[in-house]
């Protein structure tokens, strides 16, 4: 089968490139080994973990200095673009983070924000009340951490539960009254009784937060909550799956499929041929002897996670494709004594060059690019950089595979 | 100052692991005044950090024939009374290759000396029996092993002392003992939780303390001439045995495969430390290594499989009197009378021994409390059943009605046997699972926090088996802690036991943390303090109170 | 390069699971009822305590579709769907019921049918015998059964074409299936003259047995290792011979490809290779350049592409898309991937009838709402369940393309001469 581009990958950041490829007219493809971490997302893309989220400097083997900081704010207004659309409103611009919420009421600065998420605002600690709405027995979702952190901050908060006859069948199995499960029942009629069973319990509020559980149901439920409670509903994220990334995942699919684009899930590339330093051809697990050729080759496999890295005994890999691996040569160096502190293996990945091409038995591959979470020397968690790096990174593959820079459309 | 505390008790056993529980019980049984006091929880030091093997004895059969028919005696004896705790899953004494088979008859008669029924069996039987057995093996040897869970079982011996009038304090630590010229009263503790201190008054103190005893004896002015010493454990993803498998030879490291609950376990290691390490329970890489090596041996398969933790315990060795370097090390079971030993009267030390003997132990001591006391009640122990095994649950009297059960209900029976009619899982919010690798529910968690003794979520996790499975935590800590935050503990306290809680499983898991445990803990990481930020909770809450 | 995760591997990666849960995202039980424990708790969860004691076992189990879609979404290969079937298999019913024998003995129950064909599908179409089967089969009397042909294909074959077709210097193996033999021969005779005219002869194996899906799903896992000890010595022959194996069902190709070796513990590394989808094997000789395929010029068909489940864990979809998109009068719309409901026999049974409906509405609709006449599909399962439920033709993707083919010009394009 033959490509323009083939990606080994189907997260944010192999769909970031795929997309930008495709929407030039590339054809792409992209082969994933089941779904991404996307699932888990916060409701927010973060950039850098500060109050102002705008990057001067970076340490050299960062991979924002890669990138070129001065390329930041382009690639801001791309994401949100190409998330645009999808059919997927995000709020926020580069330079000026905005703290969302977090599962149990911490506060953090996020650069992009899916538009029915929480976020907070200085002004709310004199606007009046703030009731935080649980659904009853859903484990996932804490209001009462929610409202203590909103307290901390000084705002005015109360908890409420909610219930309906359909979500209860839910429980049914003591396992599966999960996000996506609530989501898919929030439609027609279900709203309209849930919203009114809200009505008096945050009568007055200045706003409603609920888990963020929209989307997979009707698309409007939301907004038909707000128009029966008459003040604004926001969202704030629950644990486990993420609604809000399984929608966003869902949609960027789509996307990427109606420019032209192939996804093929639930497959991985398990070799690669290499000749006069470029790569030619990979093939993959489910199609055997028919190769994927391409031009050019992405590998945004992701990190241990989604075994873009594994780790033995003995060392730190990158599976697919042998690349070669920036990480602790020694096991007991790859971790720290407590797991809430920087790990060192965050920031483990492939080496890149100056334009994220990737190093196979010590030399340079041309036409292969690493793209996400599986670029070294980011820590996703402490440096709160890990939706930055992976749309960064994918775009400016795109431009190196296009030769030029990618188009800023300019959004109201 | 140091609040009086009103009552005062015939015996005040210090010490929550599996001999104090034991003690506790039995001095209640026998009808005395009891209070049972523990600095952290449960079944936290050496009881709660080994095999879980339900010895036969087989293994010190050759070296310490009294150990063994110690064992296999109690063993008999935990098959009744503490059913619920137990799996009788048998075990085998294999001889690889590499190991003298000649060894096998000295042992097999050493186990028919001390009453272990020990039985060669061919090497091709073996395997039918355990399929996960090193198929190399050129012999093997079929004795009663089992497996037993600490927890549970230190769990059921608190709570049946309790409803025979015990009183039960844990995360209190022993400040000082009160004394009397040479006469120990009673002693001054100190609620780790509050902070606050008080004394209590008893007729007699038992000092049931394992390693920390040579503290709690330091407290009272006499010595105890013990020695720590270290033993690291590997626990897998799963089961892979079903039989225990042990090698046929001199005891050595990792010799022992146990397979315990959803899981099996490797061990151990064995290494003198100084007292200093006896809380840092740290596995290295090189015993991790030899633990896999060793271990590949008994079950080939170990060495392709998911490795969850490894943990280490402390024995508490103890050396004869006459012997300060400690070279002649019994592991029998030492019971001291410091009235007749030092002078000191009230007082009275309990140690040695192991698991396996714990209610042994607690027997002789509580027989010597008794005749300090004047009470001649005789032991009931040895035939009493534990709560949890005086009946067949009632929800699950047969096989038919066991599977017929929902999955919260099945992990709460097979964890608290006849205690399980307690729990209610009359509504389906009740019935939802906390922990999914665990089947533990909300029901049982309640349970376990209105009647067992838990306050934190790290007691939860070993009163049922919360957060004991393949994702360490990651999926139920928060929805527990959501439940603990229910009965009225405050949430920001609740979110720093999450973090506790996890932080105690990673311990666990970073001397293993390659392949898929690597894979868990970055996405631990991402979830508490990526998505959560719960690193960030501290700093935050520390800006609060300086703004206010 | 040594690969941790080619050795580290518990039985179908069942302790590989990192507890996401994004399986319960994309099962489509879960998503109408709430009985089923979920493939997260059914799979790898319950795996753990299944291996303590098989009382651990939950009855829930039997509604898991084995659609496989877990598998695909899972990130960490996990094959939670054979860990269900076998778990099913090791601790569901002990004695089957008469129904769920005859419903996965698709091929002996399809023997039958054929020499009567005429009487059954009468019979099985009227209104008061599907009360009766309702009523003492738990066969839900709103499904449509399968018309049994009145010839099979293997009669058909061995009388009409046998002989001829040693003549082509190329050979391929046709693994027809219960399907095209008893149900619908016609596509075997659509592969026949496909191949036939890109120069390849059909040979078929001695003594076919059922792939045995139907009997995996249903726990008869003895009889289904009886079927593929045959098959696979059959298979064998047929390499032996330098032939590829074809099919053109994807739960067969699916069944002989991957659930001999998951699900059964058969060895079948040395053939999987050489088993193929037909229409992969069409493309990739077309890719390659070895066939051409000349269409007929006033072929007309807009088509919806529906992709089953096992071809979504195949992942071969695009092999069938693709060789319909070769066909100059076709415009093709690719349907969202979803299950149909139907999940092979899972369907037919009365308790069942109302989740399977479910499952499948938004698929109906997506049908309807688009006004296709016909919808392509390469499962003879969801062709029933789609031709019950909308009022769509549901061809294999093999059928269109001998409709749409110029026989003679292909022949003329790949040299095949006359016979």
């Amino acid at each position: 089968m033959k490509y323009d581009v083939v990606i080994a990958g189907g997260g944010l950041a192999g769909l970031m490139s795929g997309i930008a490829l495709a929407r030039e007219g590339r054809s792409v493809a992209i082969i994933s080994f089941g779904d991404s971490a996307l699932h888990f997302s916060s409701g927010s893309l973060e950039m850098w973990n500060d109050a102002e989220g705008a990057l001067n400097s970076v340490a050299a083997n960062h991979p924002y200095a890669i990138v070129g900081t001065q390329h930041l704010d382009r690639y801001s207004r791309i994401t949100k673009d190409i998330f645009a659309s999808a059919g997927e409103q995000l709020k926020g611009e580069y330079g000026c983070n905005h703290l969302r919420i977090s599962p149990v009421g911490v506060l953090k600065p996020a650069w992009l924000t899916f538009d029915d998420y929480f976020v907070f605002d200085p002004k709310m600690t004199d606007g009046g009340g703030v009731v935080v709405v649980g659904i009853d027995g859903y484990l996932d979702f804490y209001p009462d951490f929610i409202a203590d952190g909103l307290r901390r901050k000084g705002v005015e908060c109360d908890v409420a539960s909610v219930s309906l006859p359909e979500l209860e069948r839910l429980r049914e199995s003591a396992t599966e009254m999960r996000s996506v499960g609530i989501s898919r029942l929030l439609k027609g009629d279900a709203v309209e009784r849930l919203a009114h069973q809200m009505a008096p319990l945050v009568h007055g509020a200045q706003m409603v937060i609920m888990p963020a559980v929209f989307g997979l149901g009707d698309v409007d439920g939301r907004q038909r909550i707000e128009r029966v409670v008459g003040c604004p509903v926001r969202v704030a994220p629950t644990a486990s799956i993420s609604v809000a990334g399984v929608r966003a995942q869902k949609k960027l699919v789509e996307e990427f499929r109606g420019l032209g684009g192939t996804y093929i899930l639930g497959d991985k590339v398990v070799s690669c041929r290499i000749e006069d330093g470029r790569v030619v051809g990979v093939r993959s697990h489910n199609h055997g002897d028919v190769e994927f050729v391409a031009k050019d080759f992405i590998l945004a496999m992701g990190s241990f996670f989604s075994r873009g890295l594994v780790a033995t005994p003995e060392e730190i890999y990158e599976p697919t494709f042998g690349a070669a691996v920036v990480c602790a040569e020694k096991r007991e160096a790859w971790c720290a004594e407590r797991i809430l502190e920087a790990q060192p293996f965050q920031r483990y990945g492939v080496r890149v060059d100056g334009n994220l091409r990737v190093e196979i038995d010590g030399s340079v591959v041309e036409n292969l690019y690493a793209v996400g979470s599986i670029v070294a020397g980011a820590d996703a968690v402490k440096e709160g950089c890990g939706a930055g790096v992976v749309v960064a990174t994918a775009l400016m593959a795109a431009e190196q595979i296009l030769g030029k820079e990618l188009d800023v459309k300019e959004m109201n | 100052m140091a609040a009086k505390f009103s009552k005062e008790y015939d015996v005040i056993i210090i010490g929550g692991g599996a001999t104090g529980a034991g003690t506790a019980r039995d001095c209640a049984l026998r009808g005395l005044k009891v209070l049972l006091v523990e600095r952290k929880d449960f079944a936290t030091g050496a009881t709660g950090r080994n095999h879980g093997l339900l010895h036969s004895g087989a293994r010190y059969a050759v070296t310490d024939g009294e150990s063994a028919a110690e064992c296999i005696a109690e063993n008999m004896i935990l098959r009744r009374v503490a059913r619920h705790c137990v799996e009788e899953t048998e075990g085998l004494f294999i001889t690889l290759p590499e190991d003298d088979l000649s060894y096998q008859s000295l042992f097999i008669e050493s186990c028919r000396r001390a009453g272990i029924k020990a039985e060669a069996i061919d090497p091709r039987e073996a395997l039918r029996l355990e399929p996960s057995v090193n198929p190399t093996l050129i012999g093997a040897v079929k004795v009663p092993d089992g497996a037993v869970d600490p927890f549970r079982l230190v769990s059921a011996n608190v709570l049946d002392a309790r409803l025979h009038g015990a009183e039960v304090l844990n995360y209190h630590q022993v400040e000082s003992l009160l004394r009397e010229q040479d006469r120990i009263v009673g002693v001054e503790l100190r609620n780790l939780t509050t902070g606050e201190s008080m004394q209590v008054r008893s007729r007699v103190v038992v000092n049931a303390a394992g390693i920390w005893g040579a503290k709690i004896a330091e407290l009272a002015g006499v010595k105890l001439n013990m020695f720590p010493a270290k033993g690291s454990l590997l626990v897998f993803g799963h089961r892979i045995n079903n039989v225990v498998i042990n090698r046929c030879r001199k005891p050595a490291d990792a010799d022992i495969l146990v397979p315990g609950d959803t899981i099996s376990l490797i061990g151990t290691t064995s290494l003198r430390i100084p007292f200093e390490e006896v809380d840092k329970n740290v596995v290295t890489p090189e015993e991790v290594d030899v633990l896999l090596r060793e271990g590949a041996k008994l079950a080939p398969t170990l060495a392709t499989t998911r490795i969850l933790r490894a943990y280490s315990g402390v024995r508490p060795l103890v050396a004869a009197d006459n012997d300060p370097s400690g070279r002649s090390i019994s592991r029998g079971i030492v019971c001291l009378d410091h009235a007749e030993r030092d002078g000191l009267e009230g007082f009275v030390t309990i140690t040695g021994g192991k698991l396996m003997t714990y209610r042994l132990m607690a027997e002789w001591v509580t027989d010597l409390v008794c005749r300090k006391l004047g009470v001649s009640v005789g032991c009931t122990t040895a035939s009493t059943p534990l709560p949890g095994s005086k009946d067949v649950p009632s929800r699950a009297k047969s096989r038919k009605e066991f599977i017929s059960l929902g999955v919260g209900e099945k992990g709460a029976v097979g964890r608290h046997g006849d205690k399980a009619d307690e729990i209610g899982f009359a509504n389906s919010r009740d019935a939802a699972l906390v922990c999914e690798c665990e089947q533990v529910s909300v029901a049982e968690l309640r349970y376990a926090i209105q009647s067992l003794n838990a306050t934190k979520l790290v007691d939860l996790r070993r009163r049922t088996r919360l957060g004991m499975g393949t994702c360490q935590g990651h999926i139920c800590v928060m929805r527990a802690a959501g439940v603990l935050a229910e009965n009225n503990v405050n949430s920001t306290d609740v979110l720093d036991e999450a973090a506790s809680f996890i932080q105690e499983r990673w311990r666990g898991v970073k001397p293993v943390a390659w392949g898929d445990a690597l894979v868990e803990a970055q996405f631990t990481q991402w979830f508490y303090d990526g998505v959560c930020g719960l690193s960030e909770l501290d700093r935050q809450k520390t800006n609060q109170s300086e703004e206010k | 390069m040594k690969k941790y995760e080619d050795s580290n591997v518990s039985a179908n990666n069942f302790d590989q699971c990192t507890k996401c849960t994004i399986c319960t995202v994309y099962c489509p039980m879960l998503e109408v009822n709430p009985l089923y424990p979920g493939p997260k708790q059914s799979g790898p969860d319950g795996e753990r305590y299944r291996l303590k004691e098989p009382k651990y076992y939950d009855m829930g189990l039997k509604y898991c579709l084995n659609c496989k879609r877990c598998e695909v979404a899972c990130p960490s290969g996990v094959r939670i769907g054979d860990i269900i079937a076998l778990a099913k298999a090791k601790n569901g019913r002990k004695v089957p019921k008469l129904r769920d024998v005859m419903l996965a003995n698709t091929d002996f129950v399809g023997s039958v049918a054929t020499v009567v064909a005429p009487v059954v599908n009468t019979t099985l179409g009227l209104r008061p015998v599907k009360r009766v089967m309702d009523a003492t089969m738990a066969i839900d009397h709103r499904r449509t059964f399968p018309k049994y042909a009145s010839e099979k294909f293997t009669t058909w074959f061995r009388r009409n074409m046998a002989e001829s077709q040693k003549e082509f210097a190329k050979q391929v193996c046709y693994f027809h299936g219960c399907y095209a033999n008893y149900n619908y021969p016609q596509l075997g005779k659509d592969l026949v003259k496909v191949l036939n005219a890109v120069g390849y002869g059909v040979r078929l194996m001695e003594g076919e047995r059922c792939c045995g899906v139907a009997k995996i799903a249903s726990g008869l896992i003895g009889d289904a290792t009886r079927d593929a000890r045959r098959n696979l010595s059959e298979m064998r022959k047929a390499v032996a011979e330098g032939m590829e194996i074809v099919a053109t069902s994807s739960s067969c190709t699916f069944t002989l490809r991957d659930e001999y070796d998951h699900v059964l513990g058969l060895e079948n590394g040395d053939v999987r290779d050489s088993v193929s989808l037909a229409t992969r094997f069409l493309f990739r000789l077309v890719e390659s350049g070895e066939i051409r395929l000349a269409f007929r010029e006033d072929f007309r068909m807009r088509a919806a592409y529906h992709s089953a489940c096992h071809i979504e864990k195949l992942g071969w979809g695009i092999y069938s898309t693709s060789l319909l998109k070769m066909i100059p009068g076709m415009e093709l719309i690719m349907l969202p991937s979803q299950c149909c409901g139907i999940a092979g026999t899972f369907g037919f049974k009365k308790e069942n009838y109302d989740y399977s409906q479910a499952i499948g509405r938004p698929l109906f609709d997506r049908i309807e709402e688009l006004g296709v006449e016909i919808v392509a599909t390469d499962c003879e399962t969801c062709k029933w369940q789609i031709e019950m439920s909308t009022s769509a033709k549901v061809l294999n993707p093999i059928s269109i393309l001998a409709e749409a083919i110029d026989v003679e010009k292909t022949r003329e394009l790949n040299n095949v001469i006359d016979l």
